[in-house]
């Protein structure tokens, strides 16, 4: 008989964890889910590639965390986990911001809030006991210069349940940290010049804004423009009344025709809901800007025009009920149109609410030059009309029911991209000025064909941070409703990621998810019939079985 | 082989033992994904099945071992270990009729529990298809952590012949397995080093894997190993057992 051999026993775990750790070095994956949520992307691994130096993944997403959360915590841990496998400069660290003595937590709590880190207050249950808890959803990125704070759950939309945001969320968080990896890797983030009369207020509130954080915004002007021709990112130009000077117009020609990509934000109407409110009626003024033929050679013309569209945001209207008392009512104003995206284009991609627009002038695309591509990124809904200006506007036309018939215009085109070759501007143009300008900074005017990149949209006021007597607001926020349009600021930030970086994680940002909500009211609704199939049906055919099988035997071996 | 296999099959449900611990877990697996609040399905707020394979694979860790234990234990209890010995029955085909007998007991508990799946994606709201690809390997792997489960405990109870002590060690050996190496990989003093293996190594990480649908070489090579390690050392154990 065989002796029992400890040794034996031993050698043979040994080599079962040799086996196990072999089939880990030489570990493939196999996602079975419907849109490969579990896989990494090309992209990923590429930019995980591309840092130079360790990255610390720190997830704040820690401690008692809702019910709800979990399956979002459960697939940012495999996303992460599946990012330090491929790459072992990545280190993911696990913070419970509520652990630690009360000193550490109020410093960290401090440094959180400098970063605009802010909790979230959730309801949590554990066993009988239900309490309140700050839930930090955010995770921070950081190698040895910088930090970038990644908020998990931004992407909710009012309206949506907290499932439905966090779908959301899940989908969009391999862009922003793709993103986030991306702007570490980077030496110095891309540089975007702002030109025009709005360049300060432009340039502050951008610079300001977090959602913009990845890009270096500067009030730019035609000698700084000429000077850092070779540095220049992109360029911005927002106009609302005053036209762009000769000298700036001739640096835009000649940095973005250097293939630079340019964003022009226009407004070709002058009129604002303030001077509307102040004296209960306006004249919109359309405006001939100098600019507007530099826009034509590429094919795009603004029209002389103001949309009317039945998706629109509201202002409050003061309405008197026939008594004596008056009361501030929100009412739909149809000047004020919530722009579409395309979701077709990455452009646009998970712009998931519309935008707030004020005094809207259609674009018309025109068929030539045949060397320019155009493509359309933001529409009005398909109920429009279009007035041509001047147009006389009161409040007058608000007390009637708007009536559909009216607006049959069809979903009118707001935002183009135009890129291609174009003839240059300025060519047999050129004045002694303009020679001067140039030679200054030993900048050659080329009469070869230009490359342009361009993106014309025909609202300056989409891109305008609002003010008002107390400060600037962020970018979107609509003053008269008392409510934030996330989606014009995402629009910026996902234009300038096109056009400096290119489409790659836009296009990321754009899959759409298998995951499903449980219909709970369905439930509810049907609460004894799903009860009987999830506990009596299996039950009830084990309590069957059995006592078929024992009658069985029992007559079988009956004697 | 195939005798054999019936007959542990038939002695599992000869008793009320058999029917009583797969009513429990059955009732048990309805409490948690549907009444209890926190770990249920409206909590949950997805129609994913995810919740149901990885609640399961927690389930399975005392239910296994409470009633593999038993298909070696009686031998002992019964004496019929003895039997055994005289028959022309080596012992490793002895043992892999009861890890068949215990997995067909495992496919039935499962089968019987298909209903909970059913319901999850009977409530699906915003997706009409069901992504048979994702259930179908996440049903594998369950199987093949219950298949884990099921030969750990019948190496422990071929080590203890005593069927609470064998129960209570098998539960333990398996919940170390399940749970002991991925807490270890949290300790401090493992970070940035040896965690990544020592989370590798643990049957819950595998089995999270499995349960969302993401089948591994390195999970299929680690239940094919665990399970073929445990059975051989079982008969080993056996063959060498003096009487």
């Amino acid at each position: 008989m065989k002796k029992f051999s400890i040794y034996k026993v031993v050698a043979s775990m040994l080599v079962l964890v040799v086996v196990i750790m072999l089939s880990v070095l030489l570990d493939t994956q196999w996602d079975l889910t419907p849109d490969k949520r579990y896989t990494l992307n090309p992209l990923a691994k590429q930019i995980v590639r591309s840092t130079d130096e360790p990255v610390i993944i720190t997830v704040l997403l820690e401690g008692n965390i809702p019910a709800s959360f979990r399956n979002y915590r459960s697939y940012l841990d495999h996303y992460l986990s599946e990012l330090r496998r491929y790459d072992d400069d990545v280190e993911i660290v696990y913070k419970d911001v509520t652990k630690g003595s009360a000193e550490e937590k109020l410093q960290f709590r401090k440094f959180l809030a400098s970063k605009n880190v802010v909790p979230i207050n959730r309801q949590v249950s554990s066993g009988d006991q239900v309490s309140q808890e700050l839930i930090f959803p955010y995770i921070s990125v950081h190698d040895n210069d910088e930090i970038i704070f990644i908020n998990l759950l931004d992407n909710q939309q009012p309206g949506q349940s907290e499932e439905e945001g966090l779908v959301e969320a899940q989908l969009a968080f391999e862009a922003k940290l793709l993103r986030a990896l991306r702007q570490l890797s980077k030496v110095r983030k891309p540089q975007v010049h702002v030109i025009g009369a709005l360049s300060q207020l432009i340039t502050e509130g951008y610079n300001r804004d977090e959602r913009l954080s990845g890009y270096q915004f500067i009030r730019s002007n035609p000698d700084l423009l000429l000077e850092n021709k070779d540095s220049v990112d992109a360029i911005i130009s927002v106009v609302k009344r005053d036209d762009l000077t000769r000298e700036e117009l001739l640096s835009i020609d000649v940095v973005s025709g250097g293939d630079v990509p340019m964003l022009w934000m226009v407004d070709k109407t002058q009129t604002t809901i303030d001077s509307l409110r102040r004296t209960g009626s306006t004249m919109a003024m359309g405006s001939s800007f100098q600019f507007e033929d530099y826009l034509f050679r590429s094919g795009v013309r603004i029209a002389p025009e103001l949309i009317m569209d039945l998706q629109s945001s509201m202002i409050p209207q003061v309405v008197n009920d026939g008594s004596a008392t008056t009361q501030t009512q929100m009412m739909n104003f149809p000047f004020h149109p919530l722009i579409m995206s395309n979701d077709l284009t990455p452009l646009a991609a998970r712009l998931n609410s519309p935008l707030s627009s004020y005094f809207v002038s259609p674009l018309e695309l025109l068929e030539f030059p045949q060397t320019v591509m155009k493509e359309v990124l933001l529409t009005t809904s398909p109920y429009t009309r279009s007035l041509k200006t001047p147009l006389p506007i009161d409040f007058g036309f608000m007390q009637l029911k708007p009536n559909p018939e009216e607006y049959q215009r069809g979903a009118l085109p707001i935002g183009v991209k135009v890129e291609g070759r174009v003839k240059p501007y300025f060519q047999n143009r050129l004045t002694s000025d303009d020679k001067a300008l140039l030679s200054k900074h030993n900048v050659p005017y080329t009469l070869d064909s230009q490359y342009i990149e361009q993106v014309i949209i025909s609202d300056a006021d989409i891109a305008i941070p609002p003010r008002d007597k107390q400060g600037y607001f962020p970018i979107g926020y609509n003053v008269l409703e008392g409510r934030m349009y996330d989606a014009n600021a995402e629009l910026i930030s996902n234009l300038l990621e096109s056009m400096i970086d290119g489409d790659d994680i836009l296009a990321i940002a754009q899959k759409t998810s298998s995951l499903s909500l449980m219909d709970k009211q369905k439930f509810y609704k049907s609460e004894t019939f799903y009860y009987l199939l999830l506990l009596a049906l299996p039950l009830g055919l084990l309590f069957v079985s059995y006592i078929v099988y024992h009658w069985i035997r029992k007559r079988k071996y009956a004697l | 082989m195939k005798a054999l296999i019936i007959k542990e099959f038939k002695d599992y449900w000869s008793n009320s033992f058999g029917l009583i611990s797969v009513a429990v877990l059955l009732l048990l697996a309805f409490l948690f994904l549907w009444v209890f609040p926190d770990s249920n399905y409206m909590s949950y707020g997805l129609a994913e099945g995810d919740l149901y394979f990885q609640f399961f694979s927690y389930l399975l860790l005392f239910a296994v071992p409470a009633y593999t234990v038993g298909f070696l234990a009686n031998e002992y209890r019964f004496g019929t270990e003895e039997l055994l010995r005289s028959l022309q029955i080596d012992w490793r085909t002895a043992l892999l009729a009861k890890f068949v007998a215990a997995l067909l007991v495992l496919l039935m508990i499962l089968v019987l529990s298909s209903t909970h799946l059913f319901v999850v994606y009977q409530l699906n709201l915003t997706s009409s298809t069901i992504p048979f690809a994702q259930i179908i390997g996440s049903y594998i792997g369950l199987v093949a952590v219950g298949a884990c489960y099921i030969a750990i405990s019948l190496m422990v109870t071929s080590f203890v012949q005593q069927t609470t002590a064998s129960f209570v060690i098998s539960v333990f050996v398996c919940f170390m397995l399940f749970s002991g190496f991925s807490l270890l990989s949290d300790l401090p003093v493992f970070q940035g080093g040896l965690d990544f293996w020592l989370e590798r190594l643990s049957l819950s990480y595998h089995a999270d894997q499995i349960g969302r649908g993401i089948l591994r070489l390195s999970s299929i090579v680690y239940f094919i190993a665990l399970v073929t390690w445990s059975i051989w050392l079982s008969s080993f154990r056996l063959n060498t057992k003096e009487v």
